[in-house]
């Protein structure tokens, strides 16, 4: 850990303060999230989450009922607030799950499955989430990128597209932000 | 193993190690540890914290693979979280075991089920829905549905057998168990010709309209849901399932259908689906006319969105999608793409895009109308079907959408215009002959549509629509036969008419036969006398247009007739002068005269200034053919500002990726080119080739010069590596089309891939390629052209940088030879070519005759309108060393620069 103190970090909405610098009303950031869920409904363990599908299925979905949306940059900017719309599904459901096991909740399903025979380490979405705050107020544009790259699963060369950046300079970004959100969380190695 | 524990950095520490690691990661992966410790050899703690971040990267990476795992397995509790998902193999289901998962998707889990109840044995598909209401309400609408699909009785839609709900409440159907295979898959396997692929498909229609009479859409006709059975039989799965799970589903879990957001698959959506619109029969012929895309090219119909998943118009004709696909695509049906071309090429085209139009309205209204027009087709009759109507392409007009994305389609349009303004005409004339009420009939949508996008001739859309569709041209001559015979009593029409076929035969390539007809309606003009000056000056200045580049003297007796009908036309038919003036405005152009063809561009834009409601399509041509005149003319901040104007219209009425923003993105990445300006012409560039790409043919040569043109911005722009990439792309198409002679065009593009691979050192390739270029131009264009100098320049210059300095001063003194009789003294390329010279003469040890050419050649290139940065800095290091004082190691010393430390 760094020497950073951290306060609260659950309460703020890390999407919806830049969905409404978007333009983007409320509505329409809450047809984003459900149909995320619908999405997140077709899947099954063992297949691979394809978060791009969703992010691309969400912006055909919506730009159809929001043409404001559609074309140029404002098709990169939707891209972005549909992966930050993914980051708050994925920690809100990690969240749900830890209160849960506390005994909080009234869900029985456990998902020790899908983690038995995961190789290397376990890691914790919401120190992940966490850990990317941190990196935030070093260096903003490594959060959007991993918003990107890691939660909404784009490929390299759609995220660096939707950053406006080069494919090699995001490349180099990935890794390092990846190191820093490492050390971060493992400040021991793994 | 385990690094010690890092001591917390501050912010600034934070920001110099992270810039440090960052630049360190810009190296390359092998150098990068050797190159930190060199850079921070005296900043031992910097140069430790960067290495050490290094050492870290491979944990980072192997993190985040763990974290990918996390993060499937939030997303798989999520899943978990919807009740009715949860596999529930082995269970019992009502009188139903529940055998193995077939399928899983947002519509909900479908299982291979076995009776088990003891009565008899069957096998059944038992699909459970997800996420219902259990308001009583949504039961009861439930029930409703189920009753009516249990009324499908058809062989190729299976029997809906039982249904109910499961014990924890969610609905569940089951339906008669379909053994086959998805029927892309079939026949894939079996390699079905297009003939037995479009049996199948009939067979489809008919289920899908037999359901439709009772009632039922199936909003959701995709290939898996289309199995096909051993004997070949296609069966048409979970009809009416996509509304009926709207009819129940609860606004909490489902996409709110309120707002239109229905369940559906995004792939196979129907455009009203997508957008949320009214959903009924017309949205599944959309959806069989994307299967029959699917059948007849092996792939699915990109969907209408770009790279970035931004929606954009237009639909790809099935015959243009099979030529797209990668040369080693799998023949399909025995065909390879290119016969499946010539097949699909014409009828099924139409039939396809048909049933794929945007607008339900402009689809087949039924499937069975859809089956019937392919029934027309399999038994060699006359289909139906046209490309669009008259009147969609008015509305769309209207609503100032891009104007025929699929220029296929263009003279087919024309051709319904044609016959609907024809049949209109000759009602309206025997009802009454009315003067008044024919100058309103001629004044009517019809006829401005036809005026505005057809009348005037348009290479562009020439180019796009040449050569295709065959029996459509074919059937010109019998079009014009009918409106001859039932249009001789009035002449007007008759006149417009053939105006009209004139400009079709021009597209047909019949250029002769083009001109015969616009003499003749000439003819009935000029008989008509009074009211018809407009309409006679614009054909005789476009039959000019069209004659002057084979037959000078015939086309200035056209000129001048027009000319003397000018003055008049400008008080009361400036609209028709504004045409006028812009066909003579092309031929000045073309004459070389720029400063007349920028005079008439000009006074036709203030012709059209002047009116209320000036054509836009004739305000962007002035506009546009204003700019490039000014570009000829050196003028180019001027035309800077008329081109991107041009431009800005175009994409407001044509729509952003049309052809027609072709011409302006051409012109004004060449005039950046000229004003130094690299960057901007790439990026005029770029979007020109993908406009390209995406209207004119991988062989066609617009698409060629386009790219041609990229490469050399993207060269100026210092990317050399795209530059070549291209450049070779260019000169291996350019080579297949030539063909083994070759020809001028392979020459020019051989040339300029020499000038690139001399700029990124590869002499010895440079040297071949150029030679190769300077045989072929020798060939294929008349001796004494100008054009025939620059391989000569080009060959110098690898010459020079490979040391060899005679032959340079040999290639640079023929250059100037072909170029100083045609370009005269003054122009930049012969000063640059000079200075070239003298620095072979300087290294050749003639100091002094080298000074005397270099100066004046530097001042003159410095002087020139056009920047050429890199041959200007040549120039002056040729000028430095000759000012230099004397070396006295001798000039010879520099010819072995090569082998010298």
């Amino acid at each position: 850990m760094t020497g950073d103190s951290e306060t609260n970090p659950g309460s703020e909405n890390p999407a919806s303060g830049d969905a409404h610098a978007l333009g983007l009303t409320p509505g329409v950031y809450a047809q984003l999230k459900q149909i995320a869920r619908g999405r997140l409904r077709s899947y099954r363990p063992g297949i691979t989450l394809d978060c791009t599908a969703l992010v691309h299925e969400a912006y055909l979905k919506i730009s159809a009922a929001e043409p404001a949306l559609k074309g140029g940059s404002q098709g990169d900017h939707f891209m972005a607030v549909a992966s930050m719309a993914m980051r708050q599904i994925l920690v809100d459901h990690a969240r749900k799950r830890q209160a849960d096991k506390r005994g909080g909740g009234a869900l029985h399903v456990t998902l020790q499955e899908a983690q038995v025979g995961s190789e290397g380490p376990v890691v914790d979405l919401i120190a992940l989430d966490d850990a990317l705050r941190r990196l935030a107020r070093r260096d903003p544009l490594l959060e959007r990128l991993v918003v990107l790259r890691f939660f909404a699963g784009l490929s390299m060369s759609q995220t660096a597209e939707v950053l406006g950046k080069p494919l090699r300079t995001t490349e180099r970004d990935w890794t390092r932000a990846r190191v820093y959100l490492f050390r971060d969380l493992e400040p021991n190695g793994a | 193993m385990a690094p010690e524990r890092k001591t917390p950095l501050s912010r600034d520490d934070w920001a110099r190690v992270d810039a440090a690691f960052s630049q360190a990661l810009d190296q390359d992966e092998e150098l990068r540890e050797t190159w930190v410790r060199n850079t921070w050899a005296d900043d031992p703690a910097l140069r430790d914290a960067v290495l050490d971040l290094l050492a870290d990267e491979a944990r980072g990476a192997r993190f985040f693979e763990a974290a990918l795992k996390a993060r499937d397995a939030v997303a798989a509790e999520a899943v978990a979280d919807e009740p009715g998902s949860v596999d529930l193999v082995g269970s019992r289901i009502g009188a139903w075991r529940l055998a193995s998962l077939i399928a899983t998707g947002g519509m909900g889990a479908v299982y291979r089920a076995e009776r088990d109840d003891g009565e008899y044995r069957q096998t059944a598909a038992l699909k459970i829905l997800p996420g219902w209401a259990t308001d009583s309400q949504s039961i009861a609408r439930l029930r409703a549905e189920r009753q009516i699909l249990s009324s499908l009785q058809h062989p190729q839609i299976p029997r809906l057998l039982d249904g109910g709900r499961t014990g924890d409440g969610f609905p569940y159907l089951v339906t008669e168990f379909i053994d086959g295979v998805p029927v892309t898959d079939f026949v894939a396997r079996n390699d079905l010709s297009l003939h037995e692929r479009l049996v199948l498909f009939l067979d489809i229609c008919d289920a899908v309209d037999y359901a439709h009479r009772q009632g039922i859409v199936h909003r959701d006709i995709k290939p898996s849901n289309i199995l096909v059975d051993r004997d070949g039989r296609p069966h048409l799965l979970d009809f009416g399932i996509a509304k009926l799970h709207e009819a129940g589903a609860s606004p909490v879990t489902m996409p709110r259908t309120a707002t239109g957001f229905a369940p559906m698959t995004p792939e196979y959506a129907s455009p009203e689906q997508r957008t949320g619109g009214e959903v009924g029969v017309a949205s599944d012929v959309y959806q069989l006319g994307l299967l029959l895309f699917r059948l007849l090219t092996g792939e699915r119909m990109a969907l209408p969105v770009d790279a970035g998943a931004r929606p954009v118009g237009g639909v790809t004709r099935p015959s243009t999608a099979v030529l797209r696909q990668s040369p080693d695509r799998r023949r399909l049906g025995g065909l390879p793409p290119s016969g499946v071309a010539r097949v699909l090429r014409g009828d099924l085209d139409t039939i396809a895009l048909k049933a794929l139009r945007d607008d339900p309205i402009d689809r087949y209204r039924t499937a069975r109308a859809l089956s019937r027009d392919l029934r027309h087709y399999l038994a060699g009759e006359a289909i139906e079907a046209r490309p669009e109507s008259a009147w969609s392409l008015t509305r769309r007009l209207a609503r100032r959408h891009p104007v025929a994305a699929s220029l296929a389609g263009a003279l087919v349009v024309v051709l319904v215009i044609w016959a609907v303004s024809l049949s209109f005409y000759a009602r309206e004339l025997e009802r009454q002959r009315d003067e008044a009420a024919r100058q309103a009939v001629r004044a009517g949508e019809v006829r401005d549509v036809l005026v505005d996008i057809f009348r005037r001739s348009d290479p562009l859309q020439a180019d796009a629509v040449g050569g295709k569709a065959a029996s459509v041209w074919a059937s010109l001559g019998a079009a014009e036969e009918a409106a001859r015979e039932r249009l001789d009593e009035d002449p007007e029409v008759l006149a417009e008419l053939l105006d009209t076929l004139s400009t079709l035969q021009g597209y047909a390539g019949n250029r002769a036969r083009s001109l015969a007809l616009m003499e003749e309606s000439a003819a009935l003009y000029r008989a008509l006398g009074p009211g018809f000056e407009g309409a006679l000056a614009e054909n005789l200045s476009e039959r000019a247009k069209w004659t002057s580049s084979r037959d000078l003297a015939a086309a200035e007796v056209l000129q001048r007739e027009a000319e003397a009908l000018l003055p008049g036309l400008r008080a009361h038919q400036p609209v028709a002068a504004a045409g006028v003036l812009l066909d003579l405005a092309i031929i000045a152009y073309d004459r070389g005269d720029w400063e007349q063809s920028l005079a008439h561009h000009d006074e036709a834009l203030a012709l059209l200034d002047g009116l209320q409601d000036a054509p836009w399509s004739l305000r962007i041509e002035a506009t546009f053919g204003s700019g490039n005149a000014l570009v000829s003319l050196g003028r180019l901040d001027e035309a800077e500002a008329r081109l991107s104007k041009a431009l800005a219209s175009t994409r407001t009425h044509f729509g952003d990726g049309h052809y027609r923003v072709s011409g302006s993105l051409a012109a004004l990445s060449h005039l950046e080119r000229g004003r130094g300006n690299p960057q901007a012409a790439v990026h005029w560039g770029e979007e020109l080739v993908a406009v390209m790409e995406r209207h004119a043919g991988e062989d066609s040569e617009g698409l060629l010069a386009a790219r041609n043109n990229l490469a050399i911005a993207y060269d100026a722009a210092g990317r050399q590596a795209e530059a070549q990439a291209m450049q070779r792309q260019v000169v291996a198409t350019s080579r297949r089309l030539a063909g083994p002679e070759g020809n001028r065009a392979l020459a020019v593009h051989l040339k300029n891939l020499a000038s690139s691979l001399h700029g990124s050192g590869d002499l010895e390739e440079a040297r071949r390629v150029v030679l190769e270029s300077r045989d072929l131009m020798e060939t294929y264009l008349p001796p004494g052209s100008p054009v025939q100098a620059t391989p000569w320049f080009t060959l110098g210059l690898v010459e020079l940088d490979s040391g060899r300095v005679d032959a340079a001063e040999v290639a640079f003194r023929t250059t100037l030879s072909l170029l100083e009789p045609a370009v005269g003294q003054e122009h930049v390329q012969v000063h640059v070519t000079r200075c070239f010279l003298a620095e072979a003469r300087r290294r050749q040890g003639h100091g002094g005759e080298a000074l005397t050419l270099a100066q004046p050649a530097l001042a003159g290139i410095q002087g020139a309108q056009r920047r050429y940065p890199g041959y200007e800095e040549r120039c002056r290091e040729t000028m430095a060393r000759l000012q230099a004082p004397v070396d006295l190691t001798g000039s010879g010393a520099e010819r072995e620069d090569a082998s010298s430390p």
